[in-house]
């Protein structure tokens, strides 16, 4: 589970260097960054820059364009309303009545399918996000475009009755979807590289960043030469593909089966897990998406989790323990657990890294989500929502030890109390549980072994109570990037 | 000052809303047509404005099934639709959707009775019946989960719970009658 994953070998390293392979230039990092020492307070990022200190680094210090931002704010909404339109969709036709209808009606939750409301909504929320943070802004003066440019879509890019349960979902996962992958296209992005190297680094990042891509060729940015802005790297990265075996096995009232599929993890560890907390928000952040085959077609994306930091403050003299906040991003679909969030988490971080012997990092987080979707057993409309709104209030807990590149272990636990505003009334709660272990051989390659537990308890008023439970057992071969050397 | 008029303009639009708290029924301009073409049924009613009050008419059904086109387009509030078969039995309980097809269960074919129930419900409702011999498609599973729940768990979807509340008092009314 992505909780676990902060605790790698590879970021267990503590003060020990570490090489990065060739592949370190894909990932953005100039060959003078190759070497870095991880443990330590981060390397200077102009030192690592030195080769290209003689360039002009013209967007160092961006200068921010608003009209530039509110027209590609405008052109997110327009160009889905447009192709909407042409493809003859009555609620794309929008008018003065219906703006003003929009702005007097009530608001309605709506009824979209978990993939639209809980996916394609707040990655139409990073378009907004980026709109502003590729023109100049930084994260926490790019997040209120996240919610405007929502807000401006329910209320005018559509006739639909504006759902609440839209703003809150484009807002909230708009900003942690638009960070981290503003911050992930940044890695791709080397201003200094030309011919073959550089199309490929700008396509990458325009496919990671759409808006960035559009603004970085109309301004010639895309081309021209010039010094990396040292913000755009980071001191740790860390990436990770697991391809495996998955079984899920599914228990509950009259029902007792056995999934047996593949499955493939991609993760994206950025930025030191402790020394990065109270740096810039998202100078630490974790990304992990599963892609499974024993999911019905619709759900084949079984989960991305995003979890960026916003800030930390040190507890006690020194040492790695801090109280951090951080936002988070939810998205797992399974055939027990439906689960999509998006929200804060707030609590200790604990770690230790002694100079010999394993490190330790453990978590006790508390958690909010404004709105959070659980999957229904009652609320099922023709439309494809099988989900319940309400608020999502838990906590979680994370604790790993990890052997500089030889294995990590790690126990997780989680829970979620949701009571349901929207579907069928009554309340959800849900109990994930998990335990991973890796060993790591030849450096980058490894086997590893994953057991979770989901747990649901759904009452309703009225209504029978269900209870859910999925075992899963993951076998995998895992592989670092970059690769780990002692 | 340029901010009270901001304000005064907010303000001026919040209660504007307020004008549109009337509830009304179905009128004659709202053009309520419905139409028999050979074994298929349609219901058209447009433009309707806070629509909230039920509406009621019977088909006759050869087959067990039958196959609902929904071609509707209710941008604010609601509109739900309940079939009964011959027996009173309900055989679907869904909202009124724009562009999808779904089906019903299985019932007694004979008089069917359409249920329509409108809450503050905006814009048109428009969808056909059509029999339906056999089973559904198989590439429509889905939809079919949502019809195939037991009876006395299904409930009408979104809306208050008002709503949810009258429709089951009326399928109990309807049962005992």
């Amino acid at each position: 589970m992505a909780w676990l994953g902060v605790a790698s070998p590879l970021l267990a390293q503590g003060s020990q260097a570490f090489t990065l392979p060739d592949t370190a230039t894909v990932i953005g990092l100039s060959p003078q960054a190759k070497h870095l020492r991880f443990g330590e307070a981060s390397p200077t990022p102009v030192a690592a820059f030195e080769a290209g200190d003689t360039l002009p680094c013209p967007q160092c210090n961006p200068k921010k364009h608003f009209w530039v931002a509110v027209a590609e704010v405008m052109a997110v909404n327009i160009i889905p309303n447009l192709v909407s339109r042409s493809s003859g969709a009555e609620w794309a036709k929008f008018s003065l009545k219906t703006w003003g209808d929009n702005l007097t009606l009530p608001w309605q939750w709506d009824n979209n399918a978990f993939l639209n409301n809980q996916f394609s909504h707040p990655y139409h929320g990073a378009m907004y996000f980026n709109s502003a943070r590729t023109n100049g802004y930084n994260f926490w003066q790019s997040a209120p475009w996240a919610f405007a440019g929502s807000l401006t879509w329910e209320l005018f890019g559509e006739v639909w009755a504006p759902a609440p349960n839209d703003l809150a979902n484009t807002t909230l996962g708009g900003i942690t979807l638009g960070e981290m992958l503003y911050r992930v296209s940044s890695l791709t992005l080397k201003n200094e590289a030309t011919g073959f190297d550089r199309v490929v680094r700008e396509v990458t990042a325009g496919l990671l960043d759409p808006v960035r891509g559009f603004n970085r060729v109309v301004r010639g940015e895309a081309w021209k030469v010039s010094r990396t802005p040292p913000e755009w790297r980071q001191s740790t990265i860390f990436g990770a593909v697991d391809v495996g075996y998955r079984r899920l096995t599914v228990t509950g009232e009259g029902v007792d089966e056995n999934l047996d599929g593949v499955f493939v993890t991609a993760e994206v560890i950025y930025g030191d897990p402790l020394l990065d907390l109270s740096k810039k928000p998202f100078s630490f952040f974790h990304a992990e998406v599963t892609l499974a085959s024993n999911n019905e077609p619709a759900r084949r994306l079984t989960s991305l989790e995003v979890r960026g930091s916003l800030a930390a403050r040190k507890l006690g003299n020194g040492g790695l323990n801090q109280l951090a906040g951080f936002m988070t991003y939810d998205f797992i679909a399974n055939p027990v657990i439906e689960f999509g969030g998006q929200g804060f988490a707030f609590g200790p971080v604990i770690g230790h890294r002694p100079s010999n012997g394993p490190r330790i990092r453990a978590e006790f987080l508390g958690q909010f989500m404004p709105v959070a979707a659980v999957q229904s057993d009652y609320y099922l409309t023709a439309e494809g929502r099988d989900y319940d709104y309400g608020i999502g209030l838990g906590g979680l807990a994370n604790v790993s030890v990890a052997w500089a590149g030889l294995a990590q272990i790690g126990l997780y636990g989680r829970y979620v109390f949701e009571p349901i505003i929207s579907g069928f009334p009554g309340n959800h709660q849900l109990f994930f549980t998990g335990a991973t272990g890796r060993i790591y051989w030849k450096g980058r390659i490894g086997l590893g072994a994953d057991f979770n537990v989901l747990r649901r308890w759904s009452n309703y008023y009225g209504r029978a109570e269900v209870s859910r439970k999925n075992n899963e057992l993951r076998l995998y071969v895992t592989t670092s990037i970059p690769q780990w050397r002692d | 000052m340029r901010r009270l008029r901001v304000l005064l303009l907010l303000a001026t639009a919040g209660t504007a809303g307020c004008a549109d708290s009337v509830i009304t029924v179905i009128q004659p301009e709202n053009d309520r047509t419905i139409t028999v073409s050979g074994d298929s049924i349609s219901y058209i009613v447009t433009d309707m404005e806070n629509v909230t009050q039920t509406d009621t008419f019977t088909w006759n059904n050869p087959a067990e099934r039958l196959t609902l086109l929904h071609q509707s387009f209710l941008p604010h509030g609601y509109g739900l639709l309940v079939i009964f078969d011959a027996v009173g039995t309900v055989v679907d309980s869904t909202l009124l959707e724009y562009q999808l097809t779904t089906y019903s269960r299985a019932g007694v074919p004979g008089t069917w009775t359409i249920l329509l129930i409108y809450s503050s419900a905006w814009g048109r409702a428009q969808f056909t019946l059509v029999p339906l011999v056999g089973e559904p498609p198989p590439a429509e599973a889905r939809v079919p989960s949502v019809v195939e729940m037991p009876a006395a768990d299904r409930r009408p979807t979104s809306g208050a719970g008002a709503l949810a509340a009258w429709a089951k008092e009326t399928d109990e009314k309807r049962r005992g009658r």
